[in-house]
């Protein structure tokens, strides 16, 4: 059995007014493969035709040309939703129902029988983190609780395909943070995710594979490392050692002697994301400290012990 | 004191539901065909290769069969019109018969079968589609709208009934004999205005909602099916305006009961079961026909004893009769006719009419047999004469304008009644049972209608009140009749259309099914002063009367009645598309203390059904092939 997921092959998309003369196109031609249990992203600024690729491969669009495959049938075809999870950019739920009514009514949707449904709405609202406001109707819901709802409604029917649209898009660094782990935790059951993002760090640090898009067309497409890798540059890192003058000649001259030459030297910078985290944990770990103008500040937290490793473990 | 039900178009019978499927496989098949005839010039043309191997073999085949025996058929007609086969054979319609010819008729069924044709052809692809359908995700849907609704807050809109009951009984009048008619109808129209207006209004914007906020984006994503989208938004704003209409309804029956003075309810909280014969006329020029008198509503044709040996009579026909009534030692009958007044009369001397029954045990000289014997017969020697004579005569019955009067008449002449008719005399038809009227007065005109005179196929002495509270909820199936209507028109059109102008379009639909009457009179033809063309012919020539524009050679008068009738077949065309909203106005039924018969709630059911199925196959292809998102 073929491991490609979805697959795409020319896939355009003209979008045309009421008279049919043509508006914009919004993809052209669009060739791409995703296969079984990765974590694919699609990118691009505003408007470049991501979102219009994800609504074609969920038939909320018709192509213009070209074709859409989901699990081997064609994308309008209604049959390839039961494999497949959705979570909007926006949650678009109805918001005079509750948590617990939500994953009810989608769960009909998918025609889950009453025990299956109820078992899998406890557990997705306990993963989530709603359980004590499940019966509060969502329009009370923040913007990151309706995210997770969101998401909850989308993994309801254990699908083998999650389409995320945006999924970290207005959630705090803490929200952010739990969606990643979340995302890589679904590859990790075998799942295979497509996600768009604005946010390009989050696609960094999730995903394996990667589709870059401008204006509708395919720029870059492949494996997140490959791409990102500068191979005329080498990277050293060392620890244990302080960084003396003595230091940088010795590893000036090594250089030298292989021909290359020393671009910087110093200590590096974790991210400002692992940064907040670390002190947010440290925060929860110590009641009560507070920042002190002539204090010490925190230091960024030692490789392999902060939050963010859930995400560098992945791979 | 007691109402009478005044009919334009006779009220549907089971006889008529053959004729009336014919009707709308004609109907909705022409529309199919039309459908059907896009769809191989436009959408045929650009199905891919993959969407059609995509449908099974058998329905590819039955489909092809379908398109063609549609236009097969469709050939035959033309052709056969073509030829003048629609021409009433001369002899027929010299003698006013019905043209009956092989011709006619195989025009007829090529029509009524093509239609058949295109409407499986078209309905394929749905029929097919609902194998994929599962109740759960339909009653989830409508589990949706009735919550949305719910906490929406779209209930309070339904208080507006308290109004009624607070401030209505300053503007009914008091009398009696009026109270009940005007509780019923003050009721009957607050809950119609208020229910039909929010059902439109919730179902008019529901889909267009779900679009505009995305919120349909999480449905479609699931494996629903579209058109079980607009079945359980169907069914869930059904469900819920059934709940308040039996609500409301049990609230006014409450209001009305109680409100009204003792008196009224005596006299007219019933549910009268009547039994309507057809009416005939004798001496005088056509038996259908009797004197117009010159009122401008025409609807009552009137009588007089213009000649003492042959006055003009009323005959009402029954073709059959309850064997109970038989059964029974008297029989009510009631009757409210009209006077019509050529002199001043007499004063303390009302108008009088005799009524003479004669059932199936009639033979010649019976009357006078009856008139002999009855002098000295008791009640019970009365019931037997009537069932040996098969005659009974109730001499010198007083008629009041707008009231009912009512008499017995023995159970014993029924009895003779459901015998089968014994000959056909001098070639007139025999019933089971007659019913003559015959003026007593020379100078004064009777006015008589078939409706205007019944038996009671029911007993006057059951729990009448209890029958009326029945009939009070019967006569909220019309309206539960018109709100599906409504909303089923609502959905389809929001599927296209957005929440405004879907509202709009349904409102437009649901007046015009309300004076349909006069579109239906300009479409065949019949109204006053013809089509546009012609209308706009005669003002400009300042002949606003004239002869018939359709019997004139001039070429140009030819034009004008030419394009009249090509506005006309339009006429005819939209004219299907209005539904038949007063065919589900019963309330005169219950205002008036008659009963609704089942019959007719299952016609009027099956006219819905009938009307609301193409609309479905509509509203099938409209979500299906739309484009759920948008660019943004």
């Amino acid at each position: 059995m073929s491991d490609v997921i979805v697959e795409t092959r020319k896939l355009t998309k003209i979008y045309r007014d009421f008279w049919g003369r043509q508006k914009k196109t919004a993809l052209r031609a669009l060739n791409v493969e995703i296969r079984k249990g990765e974590i694919f992203g699609l990118l691009g600024p505003n408007g470049s035709g991501k979102t219009t690729t994800i609504k074609l491969l969920l038939g909320l669009l018709f192509p213009t040309e070209g074709e859409a495959f989901v699990f081997g049938q064609p994308a309008a075809d209604v049959r390839k939703n039961e494999k497949v999870g959705y979570l909007p950019e926006e949650s678009y739920l109805y918001r005079f129902l509750n948590a617990e009514e939500t994953l009810d009514f989608y769960g009909r949707l998918f025609n889950l029988d009453p025990t299956v449904r109820d078992k899998r709405a406890a557990e997705l609202i306990e993963k989530v983190n709603l359980k004590a406001d499940r019966k509060r109707p969502l329009k009370e819901y923040s913007k990151g609780m309706r995210q997770r709802i969101g998401l909850a409604q989308a993994l309801i029917n254990d699908p083998a395909l999650v389409i995320l649209d945006e999924p970290t898009s207005g959630l705090d660094p803490l929200g952010a943070r739990w969606m990643k782990d979340l995302i890589v935790e679904l590859r990790k059951q075998g799942k295979t995710v497509i996600m768009c993002s604005h946010r390009l760090e989050d696609v960094q640090d999730v995903c394996d594979r990667i589709a870059i898009l401008n204006e509708g067309e395919l720029q870059a497409y492949g494996e997140v490392e490959a791409l990102l890798q500068d191979v005329n540059r080498v990277e050293l890192r060392a620890s244990g050692i302080p960084l003396t003058d003595e230091l940088r000649r010795e590893l000036e001259e090594v250089l030298r002697r292989h021909g290359g030459k020393l671009d910087s030297i110093g200590h590096p910078t974790t991210t400002l994301e692992d940064y907040f985290l670390h002190i947010v944990e440290q925060s929860k770990a110590h009641p009560g400290r507070r920042y002190m103008p002539d204090a010490e500040p925190p230091r960024p937290a030692p490789a392999g012990t902060g939050p963010a490793d859930a995400i560098t473990d992945r791979r | 004191m007691f109402g009478a039900l005044v009919f334009d178009r006779d009220p549907p019978q089971m006889a008529d539901l053959p004729g009336g499927i014919v009707q709308w496989l004609q109907a909705a098949g022409g529309f199919a065909a039309f459908a059907l005839v896009l769809w191989l010039l436009l959408g045929l043309p650009r199905l891919s290769a993959r969407d059609r191997a995509n449908a099974p073999g058998w329905l590819r085949t039955l489909f092809v069969l379908c398109t063609a025996a549609t236009f097969l058929l469709y050939a035959t007609y033309f052709v056969l019109l073509l030829a003048g086969a629609a021409q009433p054979d001369a002899e027929a319609a010299a003698l006013g018969k019905p043209d009956t010819g092989t011709k006619q008729r195989v025009m007829n069924l090529s029509l009524t079968l093509a239609g058949a044709a295109a409407l499986l052809a078209v309905s394929l692809p749905f029929l097919h589609g609902l194998g994929s359908m599962r109740a759960r995700r339909i009653y989830a849907l409508a589990k949706l709208s009735f919550k949305e609704a719910i906490r929406r807050r779209v209930l309070y809109a339904f208080s507006g009934l308290l109004l009624v009951f607070l401030f209505a009984s300053w503007f009914i009048p008091s009398a009696p004999k009026d109270q009940v008619r005007t509780y019923v109808q003050v009721v009957f129209i607050a809950m119609a205005l208020l229910l039909l207006f929010t059902a439109a209004l919730m179902s008019s914007f529901s889909i267009p909602a779900d679009i505009k906020q995305q919120t349909i984006h999480t449905i479609v994503t699931k494996p629903v099916e579209r058109f079980e989208i607009v079945a359980g938004r169907f069914l869930g704003f059904l469900a819920l305006m059934t709940l308040v209409l039996l609500v409301m309804t049990a609230v006014s029956l409450l209001y009305v009961v109680r409100g009204v003075h003792p008196e009224a309810a005596a006299d007219s909280l019933k549910a009268r079961e009547p039994l309507y014969g057809e009416l005939r006329f004798e001496n005088t020029e056509d038996e259908r026909k009797a004197t117009n008198v010159g009122r401008e509503w025409d609807y009552r044709e009137y009588i007089t004893r213009n000649n003492p040996t042959t006055p003009q009579t009323a005959r009402w026909d029954y073709a059959s009769v309850p064997k109970s009534l038989g059964e029974r030692k008297q029989v009510r009958c009631e009757y409210t006719f009209d006077i019509y007044r050529t002199t001043k009369g007499f004063e303390g001397r009302a108008i009088t009419v005799t009524f003479r029954f004669y059932s199936a045990a009639y033979r010649a000289g019976n009357e006078e047999k009856f008139r002999r014997a009855r002098e000295a017969a008791s009640a019970e020697q009365l019931d037997k004469l009537a069932e040996d004579l098969g005659f009974f005569e109730v001499p010198s019955c007083k008629v009041e304008d707008y009231n009912t009067l009512a008499f017995n008449v023995p159970g014993g002449l029924f009895r003779g009644a459901g015998a089968p008719p014994a000959e056909t005399a001098g070639g007139q038809k025999r019933y089971p049972l007659q019913v003559r009227v015959v003026p007593d007065d020379a100078t004064q005109y009777v006015g008589m209608a078939k409706y205007d005179f019944y038996v009671r196929r029911d007993d006057p002495g059951g729990p009448e009140q209890w029958y009326f509270g029945v009939n009070f909820f019967k006569g909220a199936f019309g309206l539960w009749l018109m709100i599906a209507l409504v909303i089923g028109l609502a959905v389809v059109l929001s599927t296209y259309l957005n929440g405004v102008i879907s509202l709009l379009v349904t409102l437009l639909l649901f007046a015009g099914g309300a004076s349909r009457d006069f579109i239906e009179s300009v479409a065949s033809g019949k109204n006053v002063g013809g089509g546009p063309a012609e209308a706009l012919s005669r003002l400009a020539q300042r002949q606003l009367t004239g002869p018939r524009m359709d019997d004139s050679v001039s070429t140009g008068d030819k034009i004008v009645t030419a394009s009249d009738e090509v506005f006309r077949w339009t006429m005819k065309r939209i004219l299907n598309l209005i539904p038949d909203v007063q065919r589900f106005t019963t309330i005169d039924y219950v205002s008036e203390g008659f009963n609704i018969p089942l019959s007719q709630m299952f016609l009027d059911f099956l006219l819905l059904a009938g009307y609301l199925l193409p609309w479905a196959l509509l509203a099938y292809y409209l979500l299906r092939w739309r484009e759920i998102a948008g660019p943004t």
